[in-house]
């Protein structure tokens, strides 16, 4: 049984096949990169997988069971997550209620309980709340616990984003773009925490990243796109050395 | 300062941040329990401030937290009325049962609104529940047999349990009663799942789902709820007014409503109350201005002779009685809000906390909001 | 039997099609504003309802001849649109679409009750050149008035055409419909576009509000003509212009038929219905797209 698989993989928007023929699998515990030139399907490759999109061609296939016409909202349950290339918070709650937020595949409680807030509720309550604040341990996010996100820096942001990917406790944990918009030294203890999460919390890591030092420092295996297309895939060293890579996307 | 020294996740969960809250609010009880024996005659016009505090709470769960934009609110008040006094009276349910049934139709009616809002965004939702509104206004206007159409149908008193609960102070009681049960239940609410969902869903669609929220779930239980809450209040609204007519249930009322939650201040709970005492006060505070008015602006006139002083005060006196005036100075209220205090009277309540609390170091820049100008960031 | 049929089919027709002219104008100026500043208008109905009431005042009060007249209220009620724009309008830009939708209601209230202090809350009508005159095409009587709301109708929409695709100006409005910033960048003044748009959107439900009174009557009420408007707007699809267009003959058509055919009540509600019927089964309409935000 496969962990997860990406078979055949093509979306047309309109006339546009941004995404025609992908095909990789990512091993349980790896990190696994997708890198590419701008506009060459990194990011519709996830809408994919996280089902906001729905694909014209093609099967995905995740712990053995076939997930490509389910809901978006059952993505989470099944134990994939997700951050946003562009930072899809929730700008007026506070970095503990969005974090909150995503223990909600964890629920747990039904509606008639939690308009009574049942002691039932109460107890789920502080063990969501246990949950997150692991999470906040994890990545050092204690003094912003309380904070509006509006309040917020971006590279604070972009962290809060991945801690609550990580609520959701996935086993596949989808990272758009994880370093965009970061510092040197933010960037480094970004690779760090990608490696704890793969290392410590045991989940397997798929990410999309335009910062080779980072994509070299933390991958295992890499697939490059370019238009839609996939042009490479293997280990770090030998897509970077793949002449299409280069000539598309790395530069000579 | 007061610092706050959490020593628990309870706490947080709580739904008073402290004892000190807590016992303001106790007090705030006991005041309320006693006023009607302070302001006796105000006891009719504190019942409809708490009736308008339900609809406040309705709206506010679903235009404050959910984020889904309904102008036409006032559509479900006038079902929860009308099949409350159709159960009741008509085929001479119980109170309790009656009302129980007319906040479910209310709340099946606010599914069915809700079902085709699933596929709509932002300002399409709101033209979508205006024209429901129209449409139910209509409906009670044609469906005569149920609520006698224009002719209008009166409302008996309140008998619960057998008690008749007739006289102004028991009413008072009983808005009172429901009022503070609906509080807890939205607030239960906002502090679960449920509460969480919502916001995230106003914020941001795409995570929410991504986060496990299943959209049209919790759209549909935020147009449930809200319109059930509606319903509830339809039913003692009815009572209040004795006196039921199509078009009471007006575009003009749901406008009221939405009045209410901006001026009290979106995504709030307090809000809903502040907007509902505000909107229920205004035409008695609008009234007695119109009393008032037209004797000071005539009064400096006075010093040129009688006769200029009397002719500005029929002027104006004039200008003031006219029927029209109502709904005009409601929407310049409402523009002034948006354009001076959008965060509503609670969130100048809370500028002035933050103020007070952390003076010297107030930053003026606290509540600066984010503009957007680029098209795609305002498409949600 | 089959004569008299055709010619009710024939008149019916007419009628709608002239009642769906004037749904087309306003639903015009919604789409002309929500492609520019991605604002919707509450108030459109009432820029309608201002500009019939003020060539009322100028023909019945001051005696000013009806083109005069016609004129005066449209530069009258363009005047207040751009003025609306640059004082208020403009400072709520970039905050979320709800304040907007809830400023625009509120001057729409605001509007209704300053028509009724100025000119009272009676009805009016107004006395225009081709009042109660018909021309007949066989057994079908043509009433002026319908016609001149037609021909009025296509008349403006010519005018518009025009200055959209041919002048720099409303080449420029395009560009700033498109993307502000860029707009911006271009040297293009948005500010005093958007100010123009306002104007341009607040003259054609003026002009609609004209053509319209002495078929309607006049009163604070015709402001809620801005809601079925809406329902032609959607229709058409909220983006395009021919669009609202054709949604407002639709829906003129549609609700003189159900007059007609229907029991009591439906004509009234007719338009509602038609609009949750598009929205909750296609929602761009018949000519719009609909837009998703890009993650």
């Amino acid at each position: 049984m496969s962990f997860f698989k990406a078979e055949g993989l093509a979306i047309n928007f309109g006339g546009i096949r941004a995404v025609d023929g992908v095909s990789f699998e990512v091993e349980p515990g790896e990190v696994f990169t997708i890198i590419g030139p701008n506009g060459a399907g990194k990011t519709t490759i996830f809408n994919l997988v996280s089902r906001i999109y729905d694909p014209s061609e093609g099967r995905l296939t995740f712990c053995g069971e076939d997930i490509t016409r389910v809901a978006p909202h059952e993505i989470a349950r099944r134990g994939i997550a997700r951050t946003f290339q562009n930072i899809e918070l929730f700008e007026h709650a506070t970095v503990l209620q969005n974090l909150l937020l995503g223990r909600h595949a964890h629920k747990g409680s039904r509606f008639l309980e939690e308009l009574l807030f049942l002691p039932r509720v109460r107890r789920l309550e502080i063990e969501h709340r246990e949950a997150a604040e692991k999470v906040i341990d994890f990545l050092d996010l204690q003094p912003y616990r309380d904070s509006l996100i509006i309040n917020l820096s971006y590279g604070v942001r972009k962290v809060v984003e991945m801690a609550r990917a990580l609520c959701v406790e996935p086993k596949l944990l989808l990272l758009d773009e994880p370093s965009s918009g970061l510092s040197v030294e933010e960037t480094e203890s970004m690779a760090f925490w990608i490696q704890d999460i793969r290392n410590l919390l045991g989940i397997t890591v798929l990410m999309v990243e335009h910062d080779m030092s980072l994509v070299s420092a933390v991958s295992e295996r890499v697939l490059a796109l370019n238009y839609g297309r996939p042009i490479a895939l293997g280990t770090v060293r030998e897509v970077q050395s793949h002449p299409e890579v280069i000539k598309a996307y790395l530069g000579g | 300062m007061r610092f706050l020294l959490k020593t628990s996740y309870g706490q947080d969960l709580a739904l008073f941040r402290d004892g000190v809250q807590r016992n303001c609010y106790i007090a705030l009880f006991v005041a309320l329990l006693v006023l009607p024996r302070l302001v006796p005659e105000y006891v009719g016009d504190l019942s409809l401030v708490f009736i308008y505090g339900l609809c406040g709470l309705s709206l506010m769960v679903l235009t404050g937290y959910t984020g889904l934009v309904s102008l036409g609110h006032a559509a479900f008040l006038g079902i929860g009325a009308y099949a409350h006094v159709y159960l009741s009276q008509d085929l001479g349910m119980p109170w309790i049962v009656s009302v129980a049934l007319a906040v479910t139709v209310t709340a099946a009616a606010g599914v069915l609104v809700g079902l085709p809002a699933l596929r709509m965004t932002g300002v399409y939702l709101a033209i979508a529940t205006l024209a429901f509104a129209l449409i139910i206004q209509e409906v009670f206007t044609r469906w005569e047999r149920v609520t006698h159409g224009l002719k209008g149908k009166p409302v008996q008193k309140v008998v619960l349990f057998g008690l008749p609960l007739g006289s102004d102070l028991s009413f008072y009681f009983l808005c009172l009663a429901l009022l503070i049960g609906s509080l807890w239940l939205t607030a239960n609410l906002l502090r679960s799942a449920t509460g969480r969902a919502w916001v995230a869903i106003r914020d941001s669609e795409v995570a929410a789902q991504s986060m496990g929220v299943n959209l049209a779930a919790y759209k549909t239980m935020a147009f449930a709820y809200s319109a059930a809450v509606m319903g509830l209040a339809g039913a003692l609204f009815a009572h209040k007014i004795a006196f039921l007519a199509p078009d009471i249930f007006s575009v003009l009322l749901s406008i009221q409503f939405l009045l209410m939650v901006v001026v009290g201040g979106l995504g709030s709970l307090h809000g809903a109350v502040f907007g509902a005492i505000f909107v229920a006060m205004l035409p008695v505070a609008i009234s007695q201005a119109r009393d008032a008015v037209p004797g000071w602006v005539s009064q400096p006139f006075a010093v040129f002779g009688k006769d200029a002083g009397s002719a500005v005060f029929s002027a104006v006196d004039r200008f003031v009685k006219q029927p029209g005036l109502e709904p005009g100075i409601f929407g310049l209220i409402l523009v002034l809000f948006i354009l001076f205090e959008p965060l509503g009277i609670y969130g100048r309540w809370m500028k002035i906390k933050i103020f007070l609390s952390t003076f010297p170091l107030y930053k003026h820049a606290t509540f600066r909001r984010q503009k957007s100008y680029m098209r795609s960031e305002r498409l949600r | 039997m089959g004569r008299a049929t055709l010619e009710i089919i024939l008149q019916l027709v007419l009628n709608g099609l002239a009642v769906g002219c004037i749904y087309g104008l306003v639903a015009l100026g919604f789409v002309l504003i929500y492609k520019t500043t991605e604002l919707v208008n509450f108030a459109q109905g009432d820029f309608m309802m201002l500009g019939a009431f003020t060539c009322y005042m100028f023909v019945v009060w001051y005696g000013v001849g009806y083109w005069p007249a016609f004129a005066l209220a449209i530069g009258a009620v363009a005047l207040l649109g751009a003025v609306l724009d640059a004082t208020v309008l403009r400072r709520v830009i970039g905050q979320p679409q709800f304040a907007v939708v809830m400023l625009t209601i509120g001057l729409a209230s605001t509007f209704r009750s300053f028509a009724s202090i100025t000119w009272g809350s009676e009805i009016y009508t107004l006395p225009t050149p081709f009042s109660a005159r018909a021309t007949r095409l066989g057994n079908v009587s043509v009433s002026h008035e319908y016609l001149s709301i037609i021909v009025g109708t296509v008349l403006l929409c010519a005018v518009l055409y025009a200055f959209f695709t041919y002048t720099k100006v409303g080449v420029a409005m395009q560009a700033t419909s498109q993307n502000q910033l860029a707009a911006y960048y271009m040297g293009i003044p948005v500010k005093r576009m958007f100010s123009l748009i306002w104007a341009i959107s607040a003259a054609v439900a003026a002009g609609a509000g004209v053509l319209l009174a002495p078929v309607s009557l006049i009163d604070t009420n015709l402001g809620f003509i801005g809601l079925k408007a809406f329902a032609a707007a959607v229709l058409g699809g909220f983006g395009s212009i021919p669009g609202a267009l054709m949604g407002g003959l639709t829906i003129g058509l549609i609700e003189l038929f159900s007059g007609a055919y229907l029991p009591q009540g439906f004509k009234d509600v007719a338009a509602y219905v038609v609009l949750l019927v598009v929205l909750a089964v296609r929602p761009q309409g018949m000519f719009g797209s609909v837009g998703r935000k890009k993650v």
